[in-house]
């Protein structure tokens, strides 16, 4: 599979008549939007916000991010077996709208999580403050299940990124990156004096507000299996993953997978990227076992001389990314572990719930207990009561000037654990 | 069925499991509960860290046991409980006991019950 990834960027979005962009400028039509993605009737109500970088803004609670991406050839479409059809994705050419973030928020759950400062010492914890954002505010009946509430404003999201993506499929983009995944017997001929580099790429797939899908199916239906990272960047793993937003992966955060990035960024110098293999996070240990056994199996089958595992969240994926370390490690595979960490507001308890002295290759995203004080801002999109609440917050979290302290877990992307932020720790 | 058992303090699973139950008035006592279990010959069946919503943040958890045919001690399950216990007592420190509106008591026991459910239908 070939891809290439047109990258257009996009320094300034504002409302207007059409959507379009022109000069770097992205105008939205406002009416049409908000008519592209209500078309649930058990949404009460639907409002669309800008948030630039340095607006005085807190977004609160954040529920997905996306980036608006179009296919230009190829087969297939954004967001397959959920937006668009079954065909395959991957292949073609893609565009891509860089610097611009669709972000949803709304009340699902009483304790809500994710914030998103675009101004302020709370934006330099997270890489979405640095987008463009439209920002959509989608409230739904009262008497709605909460799994039916996630997946409205799931939709809602894909549909608004989907919609404002298409204004890219006749723009020159600035920037062309070609990414290409070949069969293995291809793959493992290309360079074969180079360790052979695999990728395991672990989903939070567990209940409620904790689901990923990918090509629409929910992912603790699956075994693990074989996906190429450019069918990832057309989309075909989206997030439907709520509660933990310093590590959780947006969607945005699957399409731009930094792993990924890094692994073909120096493919046929250092080493031969041979492939992703995605597996799951799921509450029985029979379940993790055979996951982690099968996933093993495609490394071995795939050839691998090393692996990066990147987990997402914390607790019961602890124990499922050391297990699948356990056994790389045992048929003889390298492995390097990508998490963060929960290690207490000092810093000095253990970092994770399980460990394993094969483990002794683990880069850390940071201490999701760590407390920060976010000033208050003008002004507030969503809802800022669940402060108090929020995963990572305490009682007292608001303060009556309408600043916030918090432990960095409220903070959306603070540790994610694929790197993709701001935050590491260092040994001195 | 009735080799499995669910340790648990929401309510929400006594409304609405059959399968056997005990039920604890908290937390702490739910994993001093399966600690004890483990000790005499059951298993886990799901993890007690399972969710992202951290432990003691949410006050529920609910585990599913299985009892083993020899009654022999687990030791696998064992270092899962035990390490378990090691971060609720972490995260105790950064969140007392707090007084949740009970519409947020409401949306954590569903929460805890989704999981429940994933490893109910494994069985």
């Amino acid at each position: 599979m070939k891809l290439e990834l047109g990258k257009i960027q996009i320094d300034d979005i504002e409302f207007g008549e059409e959507t379009k962009v022109n000069n770097g400028v992205l105008t939205v039509n406002k009416d049409k939007l908000v008519k592209e993605i209500s078309d649930n009737n058990k949404i009460e109500s639907l409002d669309i916000e800008l948030a630039k970088p340095g607006d005085s803004i807190r977004i609160i609670p954040v529920k997905d991010v996306i980036e608006p991406r179009v296919k230009v050839e190829g087969s297939g479409d954004i967001f397959p077996g959920v937006i668009a059809g079954e065909d395959m994705v991957g292949s073609g050419r893609t565009h891509a709208l860089k610097g611009v973030g669709v972000v949803t928020t709304g009340k699902i759950v009483g304790f809500q999580e994710g914030i998103i400062d675009m101004s302020g010492p709370g934006a330099d914890y997270t890489s979405f403050s640095k987008l463009n954002n439209i920002v959509i505010t989608c409230e739904v009946e009262d008497d709605i299940e909460q799994h039916e509430h996630e997946e409205i404003i799931r939709m809602v999201g894909l549909k608004a990124a989907n919609y404002i993506g298409k204004v890219a499929k006749d723009l020159e983009p600035d920037e062309i990156e070609e990414f290409e995944h070949k069969s293995i017997p291809e793959a493992a001929a290309e360079y074969p004096d180079l360790p052979k580099v695999g990728y395991v790429y672990m989903l939070q797939t567990q209940g409620l507000l904790h689901d990923t899908y990918v090509y629409g199916v929910d992912a603790k239906e699956i075994l693990p299996t074989l996906i190429s990272p450019t069918e990832i960047m057309d989309g075909a793993i989206i997030s439907g993953n709520c509660v933990s937003a310093c590590d959780k992966n947006a969607t945005y955060v699957h399409q731009n997978n930094p792993i990924i990035e890094d692994l073909y960024e120096h493919h046929g110098e250092k080493y031969n990227f041979m492939g992703v293999i995605i597996t799951n996070e799921n509450v029985t240990l029979g379940d993790k076992e055979k996951s982690s056994n099968y996933a093993a199996k495609l490394a071995e089958q795939l050839g691998l001389d090393a692996a990066i595992i990147s987990q997402e969240g914390f607790g019961n994926p602890d124990a499922d990314l050391i297990m699948n370390c356990v056994n790389l490690e045992e048929k003889g595979i390298k492995t390097v572990l990508t998490t963060d960490e929960y290690a207490g507001r000092d810093g000095s308890s253990q970092s994770l719930a399980d460990a394993d002295p094969k483990a002794d290759a683990v880069v850390t995203a940071g201490n999701a207990n760590e407390t920060v004080t976010l000033p208050a801002l003008e002004k507030t999109i969503g809802h800022q009561k669940f402060a108090d609440v929020i995963a990572g917050g305490f009682d007292g979290s608001l303060h009556e000037d309408g600043s916030i302290t918090v432990e960095l877990q409220a903070i959306t992307g603070s540790t994610n654990e694929l790197g993709f932020g701001n935050l590491t720790a260092r040994g001195y | 069925m009735n080799q499995y058992l669910i340790v648990t303090d929401n309510p929400l699973v006594k409304k609405k499991v059959k399968l056997k139950t005990d039920y604890c008035e908290n937390l702490d006592k739910v994993m001093i509960k399966v600690r004890n279990l483990v000790h005499s010959g059951y298993e886990l069946v799901t993890h007690p860290l399972s969710g992202s919503v951290k432990p003691v943040q949410n006050p529920y958890k609910s585990v599913i046991l299985k009892e083993t045919d020899n009654s022999k001690l687990d030791y696998e399950s064992l270092k899962i409980i035990e390490a378990a216990m090691v971060k609720v007592e972490q995260f105790k420190k950064n969140h007392t006991d707090r007084d949740y509106p009970k519409e947020v008591l409401k949306d954590y026991q569903t929460i805890d019950f989704s999981l429940l459910q994933s490893g109910l239908e494994k069985i």
